[in-house]
């Protein structure tokens, strides 16, 4: 019984020591110092509310959490208009499972592929001497090559899209993979057209994956502070570009920290309403 | 009685693979046809170009008279009950059963009206909110006919129906679906491997291997007068055995000698023979009898009110069965390693195909 316990505790405590050294630990140091004071260039310790009062009440921070909200619900949106339809084909369209498995892990390979090199590689299509402009000034739609691709909100949805994509086709293919066939089929033996049947059958079933996927997407859209810096313009700063200022330039970290934390409680909501639409659809579906 | 299904030369091919080899078949109003044989046989993929789930490679389905063959099943006046039920797990199962009428305009009121009265039909009144996660096997399953029916195809089509369920629901859903059969009249098409239900079930069974229709006939056909030792090895269990008929009409059977039946074969052919275990009588080996086989006891499986004893000839094993009325001591089984003798019957031997000749 004893020695029991204790190889619970030795294969738990590895996971358990990183959970509190990584995750436990600075959260509750970002806590502390949110509560702090900043009398520049220095931190003083202190209990009060001023840098969340600052957060609700300055409307240069309400702006850039809701651009950032926007920005990853776009990113989020955009990215299920592309995936569905193409994981929809994967799962019903491809026969062989050799093209199926080809073309899942074209969607998917680029996460090998490092973040930043992903981001950048927009910025090459997107500049002035980039794809896009060498293609259109090539074929004459343009004169000479254009700015207005690069260093805007669309640049950056672009990119955020194209980098977080795979997060959103995954959950949608096992949800629709997942989708028995004699369900479609039986569908259609009582009389539906094949768009009904989409609509009927094959669509509510898959609203896990399109939840678990969008959840995903948001979250990581909502966090990223890449894209605003290398495809982004002067109205293009995302919520953790703000929060990296405030610890670096800025040399506010209490304000910083509150920040943060308003950040972290924003995406557990999305993540725990996301769970528990997760756990309701379980209890219905079985 | 009317011709109701057709199905004229169908053939399905898989690539390199024929599933389906030139069938032809006809089925009759308010018939109850079973497609039986083992996995791989085709008959599925039979019951799925009826439906138009699966496009024939060759040939023409007629249904109530009209080519049917480029229909897509949501246009054939046909309803599948499948095997894994295909209820659609975010609907109710009044929802489920109602989900074909509304397609064909019905009030909300009448959907739901008909629905239930499918319910009630199949033993399920108060199950109309209840989702379909919450029922038992058994229920799905009538869940599952009550949806197929409530539209009134015309034919039914029941893919291995009762294979998920357990042994004892299995035989009382084979009662419940004959009674069905006969209450609501519709034509019902059945996929299964089990023979046992074939038997117990159908008017018609049609015997499938390799993709071909081996032989069909009623349930009594098949048992009584296979034609083939596939059918015969298929359908019940048979000793078989091969044997050139010689000029009194005794054949040498597991090195021994059995007389047959007048007029069931031919002097000078070789064919295969076979008997079933039930239809053989197991005597002591003092007996004084007529046409037995003489051997050992080597096995016997108990089953309660019957025995079956498998007797080592020397030249091969038979069955045979035992009706125990009694209790098992004193009532005449056998033990292993008894000396008894098999009886069989003249007319108790089949005479199932000509051997080919070497």
């Amino acid at each position: 019984m004893k020695a029991g316990r204790l190889k619970q505790y030795l294969v738990l405590s590895p996971p358990l020591a990183w959970t509190i050294l990584f995750m436990f630990v600075p959260y509750t140091v970002l806590l502390i110092y949110s509560f702090w004071q900043t009398q520049f260039p220095l931190f003083v310790p202190d209990f009060q509310f001023g840098n969340y009062r600052q957060i609700l009440t300055d409307p240069q921070y309400a702006r850039v959490l809701l651009r950032t909200i926007k920005i990853a619900g776009l990113v989020s949106a955009f990215s299920l208009l592309l995936a569905y339809p193409y994981a929809y084909f994967l799962v019903f369209k491809v026969r062989r499972s050799g093209v199926r498995l080809a073309l899942y892990m074209a969607v998917v390979a680029p996460l090998w592929v490092s973040y930043l090199l992903r981001a950048y590689t927009w910025k090459t299509i997107l500049g002035t001497e980039g794809l896009l402009n060498s293609f259109l000034v090539s074929t004459g739609i343009l004169s000479e090559p254009s700015a207005l691709f690069l260093y805007n909100q669309a640049a950056m949805i672009v990119t955020l899209t194209y980098v977080f994509i795979p997060f959103m086709v995954m959950p949608i293919y096992a949800a629709l993979e997942k989708i028995p066939t004699s369900m479609i089929e039986a569908s259609a033996d009582l009389g539906e057209s094949a768009f009904a049947t989409f609509l009927k059958i094959t669509l509510p079933l898959s609203i896990p994956g399109i939840v678990a996927g969008f959840t995903m997407t948001f979250c990581l859209a909502f966090g990223d502070f890449i894209a605003p810096i290398l495809v982004g313009g002067p109205d293009g700063l995302m919520i953790a570009n703000v929060i990296a200022s405030q610890f670096g330039a800025a040399l506010n970290w209490p304000l910083g920290s509150a920040l943060a934390l308003v950040m972290l409680v924003i995406v557990l909501g999305i993540i725990s309403a996301s769970d528990r639409f997760e756990r309701f659809g379980k209890a219905r579906l079985g | 009685m009317a011709e109701i299904v057709k199905l004229d030369r169908i053939s399905k091919h898989f690539g390199p693979i024929i599933g389906v080899d030139d069938i032809s078949l006809s089925v009759a109003e308010g018939e109850f046809v079973t497609l039986l044989g083992p996995s791989g046989c085709g008959k599925s993929t039979l019951l799925r170009i009826i439906g138009g789930f699966d496009e024939p490679t060759q040939g023409a389905v007629m249904i109530g008279g009209r080519d049917v063959t480029d229909l897509p099943p949501s246009r054939r006046p046909v309803n599948m009950v499948f095997q894994d039920y295909a209820l659609f797990p975010h609907m109710s199962v009044g929802k489920n059963v109602g989900y074909g009428l509304r397609v064909g305009g019905l009030a909300r009121a009448e959907v739901a009206q008909k629905a239930r009265d499918a319910l009630d039909l199949v033993g399920l009144p108060e199950k109309f909110d209840a989702a379909p996660h919450e029922l038992s096997g058994g229920q799905r399953q009538r869940v599952a006919l009550a949806r197929a029916i409530v539209r009134r195809p015309q034919v039914l089509l029941l893919d291995e129906p009762l294979s998920a369920l357990d042994a004892n629901l299995r035989l009382a859903m084979q009662v419940e679906l004959k009674h069905l059969h006969q209450k609501v009249g519709l034509t019902f098409i059945m996929v299964t491997h089990d023979q046992n239900e074939a038997l117990a079930m159908s008017d018609r069974i049609v015997v499938m291997r390799e993709g071909r229709i081996v032989q069909e006939g009623t349930p009594e056909a098949l048992y009584d007068a296979p034609d083939s030792p596939y059918v015969a090895g298929f359908i019940g269990t048979t000793n078989l055995f091969d044997a050139k008929v010689g000029a009194d009409q005794t054949v040498k059977a597991f090195g021994q000698s059995l007389t047959l039946a007048d007029g069931i074969a031919a002097p000078g052919r070789a064919m295969t023979f076979g008997f079933r275990p039930e239809k053989a009588v197991l005597l002591p080996a003092s007996a004084n009898a007529g046409n037995t086989l003489r051997g050992r006891v080597a096995d016997l499986l108990y089953q309660g009110n019957s025995a079956r004893i498998i007797v080592d000839l020397g030249g091969g094993q038979v069955a045979v069965d035992m009706q125990i009325s009694g209790a098992r001591r004193g009532s005449g089984v056998p033990e292993v390693g008894d000396e008894v003798q098999v009886q069989v019957a003249p007319d108790r031997i089949m005479a199932l195909e000509a051997t080919k000749q070497p």
